[in-house]
């Protein structure tokens, strides 16, 4: 079989959905993160956008891929956080480390093609969930206490990567996140257009079904992941020279998270404004342009990684402030 | 305020208070200047790079190349055909 280049696949996705191209390229850039050597932070990219923008779509194209034969991908179509590690008391606790999700998503890309109950519900537990996800994006375990079965969980290196997808946020779920710092960023996804009833008409008289389209993108998604994991020697495989990034790429990366760190402070008037730290969105944000030069056959940083991340920057703002910003920006 | 209230979608009233928010978190100086008088909101000097040369184009680009439509017969056609893997 010919290899495959990142130009081959863009050319399939494009082919068959042509609106979705940058958001598999993000998602194949935050696959690459498992690449990194000395990555301690996972990269969890989440899509945004209402029913029909084609994030399931994107999803679907990673499920399934392998890496000499072992699954890189971990799919899940019902999660929550607790899972990571499991505490329930109907099960023993010999038992529990068969179920837990940490250590079966350790070194893979969970996909959670829905997250809307993730992103739903009262403050209190919104809050508890968004504890638990932002602890395990920091790749080092998580251990947690109950009643049940005292302390269990797992520590080490437990590096992922994380796929998902979910509806628009309300203005709860941003504000509990930034209060938690969280490592969650997001690409949003535009309902292009309406679909009008010739696209329906046409539709049913394509020969190729829907699926047929989404398998078509799914086996080069596929053979290319496999190739780049296989090129770099699997997971942990690329050891990046920091020296040798460019200042100005690391400036525009910075400025991203300091963008992202104020933009997202929740609003409390009568309080000054607390910005959380830039650091830890600027590590992420740093992975993920590694990713993206990594896709593109580099172990560089250059500019050319920049404006996807200032597209997940601005995705991962508020939208009422990113629409002000861009408007300021113009 | 005229480009905010289009940009946003929201009423005059809603958008002031999001333009306030701006100016809370320190991103910019919002100025009202009375009933009747147009609302102004401006990028403090320390985000100016916001707006500048380099900056803008990444924050404002991929909104226009999300409308743009892939070029028939373009380099990524010819990439389709050399991979020739699709149905």
């Amino acid at each position: 079989m010919p290899p495959v280049t990142l130009e081959n696949v863009q050319a399939v996705v494009e082919k068959h959905f042509p609106a979705l191209w940058s958001a598999v390229e993000a998602g194949l850039a935050t696959c690459a993160t498992l690449l990194l050597k000395n990555s301690v932070n996972p990269v969890a990219l989440i899509y945004v956008g209402p029913a029909g923008s084609g994030k399931t779509t994107v999803l679907n194209m990673f499920e399934g891929a392998t890496v000499k034969g072992v699954d890189l991908m971990y799919r899940t179509d019902k999660f929550t956080p607790a899972s990571f590690v499991s505490n329930s008391a109907q099960v023993s606790t010999k038992e529990l480390e068969k179920i837990d999700l940490l250590p079966r998503i350790k070194h893979k890309v969970l996909l959670t093609p829905e997250m809307a109950t993730t992103f739903r519900g009262k403050l209190d537990d919104l809050t508890e969930r968004f504890a638990i996800i932002t602890r395990g994006l920091d790749g080092q375990g998580l251990k947690t206490d109950s009643g049940t079965h005292g302390q269990r969980g797992y520590e080490g290196d437990y590096l992922f990567a994380w796929l998902g997808a979910t509806t628009p946020l309300s203005d709860a779920v941003w504000k509990v996140m930034a209060q938690l710092g969280s490592r969650l960023v997001f690409l949003m996804l535009d309902a292009k257009e309406k679909t009008t009833l010739d696209d329906l008409v046409a539709a049913n008289y394509s020969q190729t079904p829907f699926m047929n389209n989404v398998i078509a993108c799914r086996q080069a998604v596929h053979q290319f992941l496999e190739q780049l994991f296989v090129q770099h020697g699997g997971v942990r495989g690329v050891e990046w020279n920091p020296a040798d990034n460019p200042k100005e790429v690391l400036e525009g990366i910075g400025r991203c998270a300091l963008l992202l760190a104020t933009m997202r402070t929740p609003y409390e008037r009568e309080m000054p404004a607390q910005p959380e730290s830039a650091k830890r969105v600027n590590a992420v944000l740093y992975n993920l342009a590694r990713g993206h030069a990594l896709i593109h056959g580099r172990t560089l940083l250059s500019a050319d990684d920049l404006p996807m991340i200032a597209q997940i920057t601005l995705s991962s703002i508020p939208d009422r402030r990113r629409a002000i910003l861009l408007a300021s920006a113009e | 305020m005229a480009q905010v209230e289009k940009a946003t979608g929201i009423s005059r009233h809603t958008a002031e208070q999001y333009m306030a928010e701006m100016d809370w978190v320190g991103v910019s100086t919002f100025e009202k200047d009375g009933i009747g008088k147009p609302s102004h909101l401006y990028l403090n000097p320390e985000w100016a790079w916001c707006a500048s040369e380099e900056f803008a184009p990444l924050l404002l680009g991929h909104a226009q190349a999300a409308n743009e439509e892939p070029l028939p017969g373009s380099a990524a056609a010819q990439n389709l055909a050399n991979f020739g893997g699709c149905v």
